[in-house]
């Protein structure tokens, strides 16, 4: 007897990633909260440490819909900023 | 992955699809190759079209992958259009595919069905509409969570998150408490034949009648109003209002679905009231300023990113939330057995999209 299989498996979608910082000194990095409890301590954790092991230039905070696919125009300040660090999950 | 297993003559084969970690927890028909083809033959598509792309998880769904879960959730292969196209919805952007597919909340997935192709299916469009019973409705609901499960790897925990994965796929659905819906999700068709004044929610919407079109949601779940006493229209929206409101869940964008029963469609229709007038008098009866939201112990966002009872910030009193984005983002669907007059709302947890069904010619 044959079954078909149902399930479905990563085919490594044509995606390609952002260009990576070589270095976080000087750079601006925007801190981007989904507004779940207790992403703000995570971030306020991630710019302490940040700041503790670089020269960076600055942060810069913002924040987004955990359960929507947001709009260019929806990110807020993001273009201002060299890489942003999102929190993820709850 | 193999697309055709042989999984050998002496095997129970509804024991082995539990096995391989395929079902929602109930018995599941087996894909035979005879079956699955019979529905990618019935929905006039190439098994190899590409249904969905989900990019957060790198992988492409085919005609044929959403027909072999269509047949395991005991679907007819003529209702296979209908699948297709609910997954094509859920795939565009507006929907929010991997929100619903992988919060921690309850998120079922919603759809109402309208237009010939739901008759020709013998798709319930009255009493026990959201219920069990009917086949069409009930199936269609069912290969949609399937297909969350396998195709788009939704794998539900279900008390073993930190054990054994079922099939051995790691598991992305990791639900707080889940939800009913979740089996076969919110499963409408609307009644457009006994209230044409009503006119249907994809004609509303700027199709044709003729068109069969299915718009599909993610929501939290269903809140069920009991509205029996009220005797005209403007009260029947009153009271919707008070339930809609006392949910708490404003926000500037989002949706809100209402299933009115022919109960209270038939006192919309002596009044002279339209779906756009009772959209418009829904969107204003629940509107109120961000000051009122904050004072009445209410929280933005539902309470997902927002504490209830904030502090009043200046400007406050000059912004306005509703139960939805726009009057229009309110989708009504008349649907529901003869007696009792019980409007149920579904409000979002996630986003929502419409497909037009594309129908072999010989269906409808």
């Amino acid at each position: 007897m044959k079954l078909m299989n149902p399930v479905v498996s990563s085919s490594h979608l044509e995606t390609q990633l952002a260009p990576r910082l070589t270095t976080f000194d000087g750079k601006t990095i925007g801190l981007w909260s989904n507004g779940k409890l207790n992403a703000n301590e995570l971030l306020d954790a991630c710019e302490a440490e940040l700041r503790s092991r670089h020269q960076i230039a600055g942060t810069v905070r913002g924040r987004y819909h955990p359960a929507k696919v947001l709009g260019a125009h929806e990110w807020g300040a993001v273009d201002s900023c060299d890489a942003v660090i999102l929190t993820h999950g709850d | 992955m193999t697309r055709v297993l042989d999984v050998g003559d002496d095997v129970d084969l509804i024991e082995y699809c539990y096995a391989q970690g395929w079902t929602d927890g109930l018995p599941v028909v087996p894909p035979t190759a005879a079956k699955v083809t019979e529905a990618v033959a019935a929905s006039g598509r190439p098994g190899d079209d590409i249904v969905c792309s989900y990019v957060e998880r790198q992988r492409e769904v085919t005609v044929e992958q959403v027909a072999i879960n269509a047949v395991m959730a005991g679907c007819r292969p003529e209702y296979l259009p209908v699948v297709l196209a609910i997954v094509e919805a859920m795939a565009t952007e507006s929907f929010g595919l991997h929100a619903s597919n992988a919060t921690t909340g309850g998120s079922a997935v919603g759809f109402i069905v309208n237009g010939p192709i739901r008759l020709a299916l013998g798709m319930n469009t009255r009493g026990n509409v959201l219920g069990p019973g009917n086949r069409a409705n009930s199936t269609i609901g069912r290969a949609v969570r399937l297909t969350q499960i396998n195709a788009f790897g939704s794998v539900p925990g279900a008390g073993n998150e930190a054990n054994v994965e079922p099939g051995g796929r790691p598991i992305l659905d990791r639900a707080t408490v889940g939800q009913p819906a979740k089996y076969a999700g919110y499963h409408v068709a609307e009644n457009e034949e006994d209230y044409p004044s009503l006119r249907p929610l994809h004609v509303e919407r700027g199709h044709a009648p003729d068109v069969s079109v299915v718009t599909v949601f993610a929501t939290v779940g269903h809140m069920q109003m009991s509205i029996h006493h009220e005797s005209t229209a403007a009260e029947i929206v009153a009271s919707i209002c008070h339930h809609l409101v006392g949910t708490g869940r404003f926000g500037r964008t989002g949706f809100c679905a209402l299933v009115i029963p022919p109960e209270n469609a038939d006192i919309f229709v002596r009044d002279g009231w339209t779906k756009a007038d009772i959209r418009n008098a829904v969107f204003a009866g629940t509107s109120r300023t961000v000051a009122w939201v904050k004072t009445h112990g209410h929280s933005l966002t539902g309470g997902l990113m927002d504490r209830r009872g904030a502090p009043v910030q200046p400007g406050d009193d000059q912004q306005t939330v509703s139960i939805a984005g726009t009057a229009d983002d309110i989708l009504i669907a008349v649907a529901g057995g003869p007696a009792g007059a019980f409007v149920h709302a579904m409000l979002p947890y996630g986003g929502m999209a419409e497909k037009v069904i594309r129908i072999p010619q010989e269906v409808v």
